[in-house]
């Protein structure tokens, strides 16, 4: 859900990568292990 | 905004950077997953809070980079079961250059440093550039404290001049013969550096005015 920084949301999963998870996780972790600026995303699959 | 599925990855585990390479490893339970790290750029960013709690939490810290702005917030307890490490990590891809660092305190102050080198951790001393934690030989003695009222110090000369200055090291109060109670009741609530002057000698001490 992207937020526009005026309370609204919008739903960009679809096409996102997200999508194509199939787990469901008790917790998502969210960090740049990689370091290339973009947060990373780990969670149980 | 794109994600491209790894297997492999973390689920709930504490994340920190166990081996100290710049790149965020995890652990959970007896198990740890070593990151191999890369070739990209990074920036820890370590708070000590002073006038804010000792660990900054609640803190923002920002970054400007070629990249653009990110933003990290200093949180405690985030994760399930575990505990991550506290301070700002950053990614940085290719920058090699931090245009601006900012940190705003959980007290309400707001630091900016420039210039700041990639690849290292960054440890900042809450009020190291607003003067507030700069070295003082002596200390005050003040009561009480917290003050709501007035606040007398306990062991000025006559001829003492003192100052007062807020958070971001603003003066809001000064005066001289500061033998006696000085009122603070205009002073809004929050953490203030009371600093005394005689003869060259510059004495300090810290006070809560509730």
């Amino acid at each position: 859900m992207r937020n526009d920084g005026t309370g609204n949301f919008t739903n960009v999963t679809a096409g996102s990568g997200m999508h194509l998870w199939s787990g469901s996780s008790i917790e998502w972790t969210a960090h740049d292990f990689n370091n290339d600026g973009w947060i990373d995303i780990g969670g149980g699959g | 905004m794109t994600f491209t599925s790894q297997s492999g990855g973390p689920g709930n585990h504490a994340v920190g950077d166990m081996d100290s390479d710049g790149y965020l490893d995890v652990c959970n339970g007896s198990g740890y997953q070593r990151n191999n790290g890369g070739n990209n750029k990074w920036l820890r960013v370590n708070l000590v809070g002073t006038l804010s709690n000792r660990d900054a939490i609640g803190a923002r810290v920002t970054i400007t980079s070629a990249l653009g702005t990110q933003i990290r917030d200093i949180r405690s307890g985030d994760g399930f079961r575990y505990m991550s490490f506290i301070g700002a990590h950053f990614g940085l891809g290719n920058d090699e250059v931090i245009e601006e660092l900012s940190i705003r305190w959980p007290h309400g102050e707001v630091e900016v440093f420039t210039d700041v080198p990639v690849n290292a951790p960054f440890t900042v001393v809450e009020g190291i550039t607003t003067g507030l934690v700069e070295a003082a030989e002596t200390s005050i003695a003040l009561y009480p404290n917290p003050a709501m009222d007035a606040i007398t110090i306990g062991n000025p000369g006559v001829n003492a001049r003192y100052e007062v200055l807020d958070a971001a090291g603003k003066l809001v109060l000064e005066g001289s013969n500061a033998n006696g109670r000085i009122s603070v009741t205009e002073l809004l609530p929050g953490a203030y550096l009371m600093r005394t002057t005689e003869n060259g000698a510059v004495k300090q001490a810290r006070f809560t005015k509730l």
